[in-house]
């Protein structure tokens, strides 16, 4: 009896390898087919783009003069180190960044700290604050750029009565009043963002917290140094970061408002990839460009990860 | 339990498996024969429900070909039309303007017409200026026109009688002793609008080098050696009166170096310029803008070396890789009918390309007066580079950013036409 108990026993575990990758089969093959489709689409809709710019970046190509290309190898992509224009609007991509991104966050953050009071009306507040989010970039800009017209624009026209200047200002023709008119535009389109995201942190805020640094007799500003930030950094970070990367690569909003003018002057990298794909042509280069792009976006957050997990760590 | 979730999941998966094949499976066969359908991209700012009247009423009398019409916004029709048809998408046929003529043509994109133009004889019908601008890829139609125009001047009649102005200016000293008469910045009144952003910014300042220093053989950019010949001093000192205008005159609005043409056309139906130049599209827009007898229409001013004009046009092109072309072509003879020609160019357009349609009453209104005489005037015509491959982008992305240093003193005349010269010489280089 023993000796049969142990015969099956043993019979069994050497069949319990062969049926076990079967059964590990089975258990796996079901949830892969139902992801299946899911991969096969991410994987062509964003692998396949990114293998064809890069391949498209090695080749000499304008759609213009016929449809023949020729492979090149790395031509395009030395040829960007040493284009002075792509340095130019590498420059001005920082300035549009930095010059955005910052006036976004602080107004995003006086709105949400606002928005967090209780008051009459908030909800109506909330709305009205909210609403630029939902304006797209082309028609901010087509907002901002009439009420910024040197001519008949009302920015012009209110300085003037309030004597705060002689005569309209023509935005438009210095490079330091364009960068002003954009960052002003572009902040009053993208504080929103950063007021939903503060918002949500805020209102996950334990209030036994403030209540416990009352208790310690801090003030205001302790409370919100020491309790507040803390608190939503996290939600900073990430937010500040996507913000960041939407706005290098935005080309609506600053389009629409300077073309890249005056003389080139806001032409960020990727203003100066759409001139050179669709009104040189210049495809092949055009691809390199924006793989270059991409490269620098990706150094970019990683560095940005980095250092906030350095300046985190005790 | 084990054998009913399998069963189950199997039940599943045999569900999800159909589903999958059905749009195989359950596909119906060709439709029947029905009416040819062809689409027709309009790609300009104005027009596009005349272009949409005429589609109706041409699928309306011609019942086995339908016309839907695909609005592309003109700011980008470039990138738009490009994708379209690199991707295999690009409408049957299309408004097309001589300014992309080249681009278009040259990537193989376009139908040569020359066939169908010669069959059918319309050329007699249509405008000889516009079938040679027609045939500047390689001498080949690639388009067949509908309007042509010329850049003239456009100025208000109401702000000349009050600044005490009996008539246009005729030459570039005039045209400055007009511009400073009709400044007033404290009323926000400028004489002129020196333009330096995007839309034809090119015509303006070329205008006043080639009235200087003279245009090349045949009335090209270039000389008999095949040189761009704008870097010639009388070509610079031209330059320089037109720049002048602006840095010390003073007589265009400050915002205006980097304004585009539709900055140009609101200051102007805002009535605060005297003075503007551009196509023939403005023989209505700023007809509805300050009124039809407000405006008045002008030759460009005349300088020491002559008086010379552009002109241009647009047409109707077939897509090459269409399989409708003959039905394309059908839609397009109708629009190009004398009647609707003149139809759709007096409400939307400039000077119909068909000829009959010049006999017309409207076309006798003293505003056509100027535009019809500069088209009549074949010597002073001038054939900008428009044949030569990147032509599009030199114009509209290379020389608003050289023109604006020019304007704001980051670059001199000299400098411009320069960089300008190298600019044009290494096109024709490559061409």
């Amino acid at each position: 009896m023993a000796e049969t108990s142990a015969t099956a026993r043993a019979a069994g575990a050497a069949r319990a390898p062969r049926e076990g990758w079967r059964r590990a089969l089975r258990r796996e093959a079901t949830p892969w087919a139902m992801v299946a489709p899911v991969v096969l689409l991410v994987g062509t809709g964003v692998l396949f783009p990114l293998a064809y710019i890069v391949l498209l970046g090695s080749e000499s190509y304008s759609p213009y003069l016929g449809p023949q290309r020729e492979w090149v190898g790395l031509a395009n992509y030395a040829r960007v180190l040493g284009d002075a224009a792509f340095w130019n609007a590498l420059v001005a991509s920082v300035i549009w960044v930095v010059g955005s991104v910052v006036p976004q966050f602080l107004l995003g953050l006086g709105m949400a700290l606002v928005l967090n009071e209780t008051f009459r009306g908030r909800g109506l507040v909330r709305t009205i604050v909210l609403a630029p989010w939902a304006v797209s970039g082309v028609v901010t800009g087509f907002i901002w750029l009439w009420l910024f017209d040197g001519t008949i624009g009302v920015v012009n026209d209110l300085l003037v009565r309030m004597q705060v200047v002689d005569a309209p200002v023509a935005w438009g023709i210095e490079s330091g009043t364009t960068w002003l008119m954009v960052f002003v535009a572009n902040a009053w389109r993208g504080a929103p963002f950063f007021a939903i995201v503060i918002l949500a942190a805020l209102q996950a805020i334990d209030p036994a917290l403030y209540e416990a640094a009352s208790m310690d007799g801090a003030t205001r500003w302790q409370r919100f140094r020491h309790v507040t930030l803390p608190m939503i950094l996290n939600a900073v970070v990430i937010s500040t970061l996507l913000r960041a990367l939407w706005t290098f690569n935005f080309i609506d909003l600053l389009w629409t408002m300077t073309r890249g003018g005056p003389a080139g002057a806001t032409t960020t990298l990727p203003i100066y990839i759409f001139d050179v794909i669709y009104q040189k042509g210049e495809f092949g280069y055009g691809a390199a460009l924006s793989v270059v792009l991409c490269l620098i976006l990706i150094a970019f957050s990683a560095a940005y990860w980095q250092l906030n997990r350095l300046t985190r760590m005790p | 339990m084990a054998a009913l979730v399998r069963a189950q999941r199997r039940a599943v998966l045999r569900g999800l498996a159909a589903a999958a094949a059905l749009p195989v499976v359950g596909s119906r066969p060709a439709a029947a024969q029905g009416p040819a359908r062809i689409t027709f991209g309009w790609p300009f700012a104005s027009g596009a429900p005349g272009i949409e009247e005429l589609a109706k009423r041409f699928s309306e009398e011609r019942k086995s070909i339908q016309v839907e019409v695909q609005v592309i916004p003109q700011a980008q029709v470039i990138p738009r039309l490009t994708t379209a048809f690199t991707g295999g998408q690009a409408p049957d046929c299309m408004g097309m303007s001589d300014a992309w003529l080249t681009q278009f043509a040259g990537g193989g994109w376009l139908e040569n017409l020359e066939g169908m133009v010669r069959s059918s004889g319309i050329e007699k019908e249509i405008v000889p200026a516009s079938m040679g601008i027609a045939r500047m890829h390689k001498g080949q139609a690639h388009y067949i026109g509908y309007l042509v125009e010329p850049y003239a001047v456009y100025y208000n009649r109401k702000l000349f009688a009050e600044a005490g102005l009996p008539a246009p200016p005729r030459d570039v000293d005039e045209w400055r002793a007009h511009a400073l008469k009709l400044t007033d910045r404290a009323r926000n009144r400028f004489g002129y609008y020196v333009l330096g952003g995007s839309g034809w910014q090119f015509q303006q300042w070329t205008t006043w080098m080639m009235n200087h220093g003279g245009p090349g053989v045949a009335n090209t950019f270039f000389d008999a050696q095949g040189k761009c010949v704008l870097a010639g001093p009388r070509h610079v000192q031209g330059l320089e009166k037109w720049l002048a205008l602006y840095q010390q005159d003073k007589v265009s609005p400050p915002a205006s170096a980097t304004a585009g043409f539709q900055d140009q056309t609101n200051a102007f139906n805002a009535n605060q310029l005297g003075m503007v130049m551009g196509w023939g599209g403005y023989l209505t827009v700023l007809a509805q803008g300050i009124g039809e007898e407000n405006l008045g229409t002008a030759l460009p001013p005349a300088g020491p070396a002559g008086q010379f004009f552009y002109f241009a046009g647009n047409g109707f092109a077939i897509n090459a890789a269409s399989k409708q072309k003959e039905a394309s072509w059908e839609f397009i003879r109708f629009m190009l009918r004398p009647e609707n020609n003149a139809r759709f160019n007096q409400q939307y357009g400039a000077i119909p390309a068909v000829q009959a349609a010049w006999t017309a009453d409207w076309l006798k209104a003293p505003k056509y007066a100027a535009p019809l005489e500069m088209l009549r005037s074949t010597p002073k015509l001038l054939y900008n580079p428009r044949n030569l491959p990147g032509y599009a982008s030199f114009q509209n992305q290379f020389c608003p950013e050289q023109i604006q240093k020019a304007l704001l003193g980051k670059q001199s005349a000299q400098e411009h036409a320069t960089a300008v010269v190298t600019a044009l010489n290494e096109m024709r280089a490559k061409a």
